[in-house]
């Protein structure tokens, strides 16, 4: 017994999503150990077997608290791959040419020996395979919410077969058992695929209007801010008139000094006026792709608003960044969070965005002045790391992740003189 | 010796810049000589064809000619991809970054402030001087990343090493101070750079001249900046 729950340990081990220490795997064992009591001292297999299944999911909640619901699922999924690859050795062993020599005393152990370790290298590539394909983050398995409604079906799934026997009118027969096994397992798989289906359906439109919604109400921010920009020009409009009819009545009478002293005081002070206030919105207006338009503006009015010195420079048109635009949206927004948090610990709060469109791509340069208080950039873009107090730091790493799945962005971060510089290179897919 | 150009189409202006550069070159001695005052681009551009040394440019952005500074300064790039363009401008709308990217500017002069653009001056000044003796006494090697019309130049010295991303096409540069991640593959890069580059780990490819400590039982490479990478024992015997 000790034995088969070592090896059902060491499955979950190999499929884990994370590395697994050694002081977790004797924990996850142990309690494995303490769930499977009741097989052998209560003979009642069925409620063992659930016991130790409730235990490993329950183990997954708790541990590694950020990838739970996918450690509950790799954790049902070893147990899955445990039978399955134990029932296999066993067969395996019974081959003709072994049976004669496992009868030998000293020559059991070893055979012992060889099914551990041919169990381990399976579980362990079947893990590596497995990983690969369910937790590379790629779509809709990046979300929550697909991995809880994966778990709730390869749960209810395995206790429809542990339970199965408790089924009336089958007498024992293996026959009717696997019949009745194999209808209500495919059955439950069939509903449970289309519950996933409509899951992901639902949730896709559900973020799309999100999107959309949050679009309308950024864009609304937007205009209304060009109509103050504008009523701001009409009237320094009016202003310049006066201004210019001032200038000509000093200019006829020659009076040189008034003219001066009006030049000093009144006019040059004007100067001012044309930098603040405007702060180049409108170079947003190049900027062909509404969600992004819109998520740009409201960041950038909020940075101007908490005081920041925002410098927007887009040269021209962009009608596509080549990535998708919620990705591209989700960057963005922690990238210019970040700057604005960072920029505002300053004296002189500074950020700029240039978007810069080219044949081979478009570039995105978000830069902001930051208290360089001796933190070293790769220190900056670890996940967990944070300069904030009460901050899980995981922004950026997510960002990072996104990036990452991209091949065609270039993504360089660069300390420069108290810069902090985000650059991304969106270039355009090769044939 | 660096050659100086100016263009600016306004003459009041343009004599404050001139008169700024020259004093700076006589009162700092710096090797340097002012060629060229115009104040159309065609002229100074016929010049530039015929010059040899590498430059120094003070361009004005709107320039009141077909030829707008940025177009001058790409044109002056073809002959001179070397020279250290700056701009001289109002247009405070029109910022740094943009400029550095297009044609890699090395600074931008705001001629609203007349006495801080003649502190400013001088600092580019100083600024290419030191850039230009640093580029000709040191031949350092340069590893260069393209990536769509981009090209991202890393001094060797400053690279601590290469990391394997989440994405399998893909490769992250840790040098000092900035972070890269493109398109590539270790393999690729393991054939391309030096040996000063040893493939430490599956997942590593380390600049051995930028290691400041190996922990060999622990199986940790420590870096000059504080960063650490792993190293495994079976090509532990590369470092």
């Amino acid at each position: 017994m000790l034995l088969s729950f070592f090896q059902l340990s060491l499955a979950i081990r190999n499929v884990w999503p994370k590395r697994m220490s050694l002081k977790a795997f004797i924990i996850l064992y142990l309690l494995l150990l303490l769930a499977g009591m009741p097989v052998t001292l209560l003979s009642c297999i069925p409620y063992g077997l659930f016991g130790i299944l409730v235990a490993a999911c329950i183990y997954g909640l708790v541990t590694y608290r950020d990838t739970a619901s996918q450690n509950v699922c790799m954790g049902m999924i070893g147990f899955v791959l445990t039978v399955v690859t134990d029932n296999l050795l066993a067969n395996l062993l019974k081959m003709p040419i072994l049976v004669p020599l496992s009868n030998q005393q000293y020559f059991s152990f070893a055979v012992i020996l060889i099914r551990i370790l041919l169990f381990y290298f399976i579980t362990l590539f079947c893990g590596r395979l497995l990983r690969k394909l369910l937790l590379s983050g790629k779509g809709f398995l990046r979300l929550q919410q697909t991995w809880y409604l994966i778990d709730a079906a390869l749960l209810l799934l395995i206790t429809i077969y542990l339970f199965d026997n408790l089924i009336p009118e089958q007498n024992g027969s293996v026959g009717r058992m696997i019949y009745n096994n194999v209808l209500h397992i495919s059955g439950y798989l069939l509903v449970m695929l289309f519950l996933l289906l409509a899951m992901r359906r639902s949730y896709l439109e559900q973020i799309q209007t999100e999107a959309k919604q949050k679009a309308l109400q950024d864009l609304q921010d937007y205009t209304h801010n060009l109509e103050v920009m504008y009523n701001g020009l009409r009237s320094f409009k009016h202003d310049y008139v006066n201004i210019l009819l001032s200038i000509t009545g000093y200019i006829e009478n020659g009076d040189m000094d008034e003219l001066k002293k009006f030049f000093e005081d009144k006019i040059f002070p004007t100067k001012s006026l044309m930098d603040q206030g405007d702060y180049k919105l409108n170079q947003l207006c190049n900027i062909g792709v509404l969600e992004i338009k819109s998520l740009l503006s409201a960041k950038m009015i909020y940075a101007h608003e908490s005081g920041i010195d925002v410098t927007i420079d887009i040269p021209d048109r962009v009608d596509s960044f080549l990535i998708d635009t919620v990705d591209l949206a989700r960057i963005l927004g922690i990238f210019l969070d970040n700057a604005i948090e960072a920029a505002l610990e300053t004296q002189q709060p500074q950020i700029g965005l240039n978007i810069i469109s080219n044949k081979s791509g478009v570039s995105i340069i978000i830069s902001n002045r930051f208290r360089d208080n001796g933190v070293a950039l790769h220190r900056l873009k670890q996940k967990g790391f944070s300069t904030k107090a009460g901050h899980q730091g995981i922004g950026i790493s997510n960002a990072q992740k996104i990036i990452s799945s991209y091949e065609n962005v270039l993504h360089e971060t660069t300390v420069q003189c108290g810069y902090f510089i985000q650059h991304m290179e969106l270039t355009v897919k090769k044939e | 010796m660096l050659n100086i150009f100016v263009c600016e189409d306004n003459a009041a202006q343009r004599r404050t810049i001139v008169q700024t550069i020259q004093n700076t070159v006589l009162m700092d001695e710096l090797d340097m000589q002012l060629v060229l005052d115009a104040e159309d681009p065609y002229v100074l551009l016929e010049k530039v064809k015929t010059s040899q040394n590498t430059g120094i440019y003070f361009l004005d952005i709107d320039l009141g000619s077909s030829m707008n500074g940025m177009k001058l300064a790409q044109q002056i790039r073809l002959f001179d991809p070397r020279g250290f363009i700056i701009f001289i401008t109002a247009h405070s709308e029109l910022s740094y970054m943009t400029f550095q990217y297009r044609v890699e500017a090395m600074d931008f002069v705001l001629k609203d402030n007349p006495a801080e653009a003649k502190v400013k001056i001088r600092e580019c000044l100083l600024n290419a001087m030191e850039r230009y003796t640093l580029q000709t006494n040191k031949t350092h090697k340069v590893y260069t990343i393209q990536a769509g019309g981009r090209k991202i130049s890393v001094d060797y010295d400053d690279i601590f090493f290469f990391e394997t991303s989440g994405n399998i096409h893909k490769v992250i540069l840790h040098a000092k101070d900035r972070q890269i991640e493109f398109s590539g593959t270790m393999k690729e890069l393991t054939g391309t750079l030096g040996g000063n580059f040893v493939r430490c780990h599956r997942s590593f490819l380390v600049n051995k001249n930028n290691i400041k400590e190996v922990d060999a039982k622990n199986r940790i490479i420590y870096f000059t900046n504080g960063e650490t990478c792993l190293m495994s024992t079976r090509m532990m015997k590369g470092l």
